[in-house]
């Protein structure tokens, strides 16, 4: 018996779902079976009894808690000056004509884009060769210090903050702020009453984003900061253990790395940020 | 009273080319123009949000084409209403006299102003979820709260469907009417223009066309883009001949008697209304254009019915039910028409604007 033409039609559309549903899970276990394939190589109990009973897991849990202090305190520091900074230069960004907005984007966006190991080089070759002498002048040290590290995140997140929050900004129509000025307010209460609070959910998302770059920066700190005891943030951390022979203490961090990051994105998705723009 | 004095602004693919414009004291002024003729782009000019390349605004004989929009105390209600959405009506209400610092008259001004918008009962709601028609009370009532010297009013019914429209339309003529508040109203909307209107202005590609109320409007088009916008029935080309005080127009072989002497190249506009069958007597008076004319078509239009009769020049009148009785207008048969020479408007078409 000859199908009708319509079930033709249905049969090439049910193998086209399975194909995109198909490659969405390979797309999903490639991800997924790397970071838990990464984590199953270690034996957990174990490792959780060897940290809690022995001195060498006493000192591998001090190193790891020095590692998330430092980690939280220099992201959280980075993601307060990138967002004092940031805000204002967004908000001027999306609501006013900026003169040369292709330079002014490009330089904003290069150090996205820009291979983190060269901003590393840049920011020791300013701060350090440059402006060294000044600075020691002044008996402030950048380099080598979690100073350096803010300094080194805030290269990179910085201008991600810029564009996260401007997308915010771009996001609220500047007719609020327009009706709120006919309503007597100055431009800049419009700012703080009307713009500022619309783009609210927006902006926490770029800063959830901004902290969770800083968090995971390694190139430029490595750079910058060297990978040293001092400057071991949670990425230095992993290196360090890595570059030791120590695999285990690697994956270990690398989890804790993990579940920070996944926290942040949770946070973000949370709060409505749909797009993860660079 | 609020005036625009020779504006030019240029804003991408919107102009104001040398526009002026005198809205008196407790006017109900409606600005009409198909979309893209710069009305919105004038009335924020007005509100001080755009600042105009070269021309003046004066508020009240004031020049204040150099304050920011803060300090000219104008009511503006965009089309989007642009509601607070982080803040709830009430909150909506109180946020002009809040910033200028009149927190005093808050408890006097809101309940009274919620009363007279009808929206008491939505003031601790968000506006986000309100409908088309409350979220427009609310943006009004939040302009009307400054007590503003004019109420502006982006396209107020624009976005609204039909029966809401109807009714916040007659709720603008009557709250203006309650306070006095002089206002600009911006419309694309004819119906809206004639019901709503002291005076209109009608705008194309960045100019003002015409000013006047909407009865000269109607029946008085300035321009060829006037009388088509005004959805003028019967447009038509002819050639005028002064005759005394009076003229007469030629048009497609029809000589036509008007009141006012005309010459040279024109356009004639008679609305439909204007046009009636001929009762036997009329061709006794002549002063009376009277013509006959074969009947093409009958539609019924609700108010009345529109009858299309074959030329030349075909022509299109409005008739009533017992003028169709009395007259037996059918299809196929021979009327007499009977046009007055004083609804017989000539006008010598000016050269369009530029764009259009």
């Amino acid at each position: 018996m000859k199908k009708p033409p319509e079930t033709g039609i249905v049969e090439t559309e049910r193998l086209f779902t399975r194909l995109l549903a198909g490659m969405l899970v390979v797309a999903l276990l490639l991800v997924a079976g790397a970071l838990v394939g990464m984590a199953a190589y270690v034996n957990w109990p174990q490792w959780i009894r060897w940290t809690f009973t022995t001195p060498a897991g006493g000192r591998f849990l001090r190193q790891i808690g020095h590692s998330v202090r430092l980690s939280i305190l220099t992201s959280g520091a980075t993601t307060v000056i990138a967002l004092v900074f940031g805000v204002p230069i967004a908000y001027v960004l999306s609501r006013f004509k900026v003169p040369f907005p292709i330079v002014v984007d490009t330089i904003l966006d290069l150090p996205i884009v820009l291979p983190p190991l060269v901003a590393g080089v840049a920011l020791l070759t300013v701060l350090r060769y440059w402006l060294g002498p000044f600075f020691d002048a002044l008996g402030i040290q950048i380099h080598y210090t979690s100073r350096g590290i803010v300094l080194a995140q805030l290269f990179i997140a910085g201008p991600f903050a810029i564009r996260a929050v401007k997308s915010a900004f771009d996001d609220t129509s500047p007719r609020y702020e327009a009706v709120a000025r006919t309503l007597g307010c100055t431009r800049f209460e419009a700012f703080v009453k009307v713009g500022l609070p619309l783009a609210r959910n927006g902006i926490l998302a770029g800063a959830i984003m901004t902290w969770a770059r800083a968090v995971s920066e390694f190139g430029p700190i490595l750079i910058f900061c060297s990978a040293s005891e001092k400057t071991a943030v949670l990425p230095i951390r992993v290196f360090l253990y890595n570059s030791a022979g120590d695999i285990a203490a690697g994956v270990v961090t690398s989890v804790v790395l993990i579940v920070m990051a996944a926290g942040a994105l949770v946070c973000f998705k949370l709060l409505g940020g749909r797009r993860l723009s660079l | 009273m609020i005036e625009a004095r020779n504006i030019r602004l240029r804003l991408g693919e919107f102009v104001l080319d040398d526009v002026s414009l005198r809205v008196n004291r407790h006017e109900y002024f409606v600005l009409v123009g198909p979309t893209g003729a710069g009305k919105s782009v004038l009335l924020e000019c007005l509100a001080g949000l755009l600042r105009p390349s070269s021309g003046r605004v004066l508020l009240d004989g004031e020049d204040v084409t150099g304050l920011p929009p803060e300090a000219r105390r104008l009511g503006y209600v965009p089309q989007d209403y642009a509601l607070f959405p982080h803040l709830n009506v009430r909150e909506n209400l109180e946020f002009g006299l809040r910033v200028s610092g009149r927190d005093s008259e808050i408890a006097t001004r809101v309940p009274a102003l919620a009363k007279l918008l009808g929206v008491t009962h939505l003031l601790a709601r968000s506006p986000v979820h309100l409908s088309g028609g409350e979220k427009q009370r609310v943006a009004l009532g939040r302009a009307l709260a400054i007590e503003p010297r004019v109420l502006l009013l982006d396209e107020p019914l624009a976005a609204l469907d039909a029966a809401t429209r109807r009714n916040i339309g007659s709720e603008l003529r009557r709250i203006h009417d309650e306070t006095g508040i002089t206002c600009i109203h911006i419309s694309h909307n004819f119906d809206e223009m004639i019901h709503l209107a002291d005076r209109v202005a009608l705008m194309s590609a960045g100019r003002i066309l015409q000013v006047g109320c909407p009865a000269d409007l109607l029946r008085r088009p300035a321009c060829r883009f006037a009388a088509e916008f005004m959805q003028t029935e019967n447009l038509l080309p002819g050639r005028a001949t002064a005759v005394g005080g009076a003229g007469r127009v030629l048009v497609n072989g029809l000589e036509l008697r008007a009141a006012v002497p005309c010459a040279g190249q024109v356009w004639v506009a008679v609305r439909a209304d204007r046009i009636g069958p001929a009762d036997n007597d009329a061709a006794a008076d002549r002063d009376v254009n009277v013509f006959p004319a074969d009947v093409a078509s009958v539609e019924d239009v609700g108010a009345g019915f529109m009858v299309r009769t074959a030329g030349p020049p075909d022509l299109t009148f409005l008739a009533t039910r017992p003028e169709l009785v009395r007259h037996g207008i059918a299809a196929g048969r021979r009327i007499r028409l009977a046009i007055p020479p004083e609804d017989l408007h000539v006008f010598s078409d000016t050269p369009l604007p530029r764009g259009t």
